[in-house]
């Protein structure tokens, strides 16, 4: 009499099946939201600058910094799950405080307006806790963008994980900005915004600023 | 007879099992991919996606569960009694507020600025081979700009369903706003040209 046998293991199996699944589902429900990708824009830089470092506001050994209010800009890569990523590569990208991109498209036509002192990229690669930082200028208005944002591509060894920009929590520009606009997600909207705030006791009048980046679970991995 | 017994209860744990089953089938977001579920962009897609943050599933948000710091401002601002708890209405009507464009401070209902490409955000790879950005009229790094959004209100609805709702109309009061809503429509469409009507049309 093996039958009695046989439906029991089934049922146990279909038992066990559920249990895993529902433990399963409870992971997922525990994710982060993952961030949004935003469009890279015309101006990811068309020549990388010799100084690629992640103090945008010196370039090299120059005594001279740039021009804008400075920013400490400083979060985490994080998987879906919340661990940290390492060896993870995050880029910045932005126009200078005279709303000039380090890319000649924009620069050239725009020679005199220029900061030469602003780096306009920079590049930082993560160690075990998953942080970065940066210091840069508080993003300006662009022509046609009025949200000032701060591109952010993130990438490990060379394939791409995540392009996307952080926007400015609470600035009047990002309600007639075309690219927060086209976030239709309430959620999504939140998760590309990051409060400025003061230094406390800050002579230079110096703002910081926390993003952090979380890539979702089959990241898109795509050569460059 | 005891086969009998056995092959009933070989049928019984045969639907012990399929509905143990049942409810460990594959939720369908799991298949779909979940940025097209997000461009959909209505109030329950919304409410929703807050509540899988609800770990002791009582159906409403506390500030406990909201564990990740980038959603805090969110439930601030939908926690309109400020109890430290949102609900599903709360949620909902955080929802209405800010979805049709403007951020916190923004105007409700403005039309965004950009040009008319309307190519969905936050989906696919955002790189280089965007093609040309922006529209007319807008600088080279404006974003594709979108023509209205997927929420409600609409410009010239007079109250948008979430509302009709929330104030529980009797019957006769639909019909007399559905009325007032035909004649708003009318007279609306006397005051525009066509091309506007046509802009207007796009927008909802």
């Amino acid at each position: 009499m093996s039958l009695p046998i046989h439906p029991r293991r089934a049922f146990l199996q279909t038992m066990a099946f559920s249990a895993a699944y529902f433990t399963t589902r409870g992971l997922f429900a525990e994710e982060l939201f993952q961030t949004p990708r935003l469009t890279e824009g015309p101006f990811y830089p068309d020549k990388l600058p010799l100084d690629k470092d992640n103090d945008l506001i010196i370039i090299s050994d120059s005594t001279t910094p740039a021009v804008g209010e400075i920013t400490h800009l400083t979060g985490r890569i994080l998987d879906a799950k919340g661990d940290p990523v390492r060896d993870a590569t995050i880029e910045i990208w932005q126009c200078d405080a005279n709303a000039v991109y380090l890319h000649s498209r924009d620069s050239e036509p725009k020679k005199q307006q220029q900061d030469k002192h602003f780096q306009g990229f920079g590049r930082f690669t993560t160690g075990s806790t998953g942080e970065y930082r940066f210091r840069t200028i508080k993003p300006v208005p662009y022509p046609g963008r009025p949200a000032p944002h701060i591109h952010v591509k993130v990438l490990k060894g060379d394939r791409e994980l995540i392009t996307t920009q952080i926007l400015m929590r609470g600035h009047e520009g990002n309600a007639r900005d075309g690219v927060y606009s086209g976030v239709r997600d309430v959620i999504d909207r939140e998760l590309i915004l990051a409060d400025w705030n003061k230094v406390p006791e800050s002579k230079l009048g110096e703002w910081s600023a926390s993003f952090d980046v979380v890539l979702g679970r089959t990241p898109d991995e795509r050569p460059r | 007879m005891k086969k009998y017994l056995v092959l009933s209860l070989f049928l019984l744990s045969l639907n012990g099992g399929a509905f143990a089953q049942q409810p460990g089938r594959p939720p369908e977001r799991r298949d779909e991919p979940r940025n097209e579920q997000r461009a959909a962009g209505d109030s329950s897609s919304f409410v929703n996606r807050m509540l899988t943050l609800d770990k002791n599933k009582d159906g409403k948000l506390s500030k406990a569960e909201v564990t990740d710091a980038r959603l805090q401002a969110l439930f601030d601002r939908a926690d309109a009694d400020k109890n430290g708890e949102v609900t599903k209405d709360e949620l909902a009507a955080l929802f209405q507020k800010e979805a049709a464009g403007s951020n916190p401070g923004g105007r409700a209902g403005m039309p965004p600025e950009g040009g008319a490409g309307g190519r969905p955000q936050g989906r696919g790879p955002g790189g280089p081979q965007g093609g040309p950005q922006g529209g007319p009229g807008a600088g080279p790094e404006a974003g594709p700009g979108n023509r209205g959004f997927g929420g409600p209100p609409q410009p010239g609805q007079i109250l948008p369903p979430f509302l009709r709702d929330e104030l529980k109309l009797s019957d006769e009061q639909r019909k007399q706003l559905d009325d007032l809503q035909k004649q708003v429509d009318q007279k609306l469409s006397e005051i525009l040209t066509e091309a506007q009507r046509r802009q207007l049309q796009e927008g909802r």
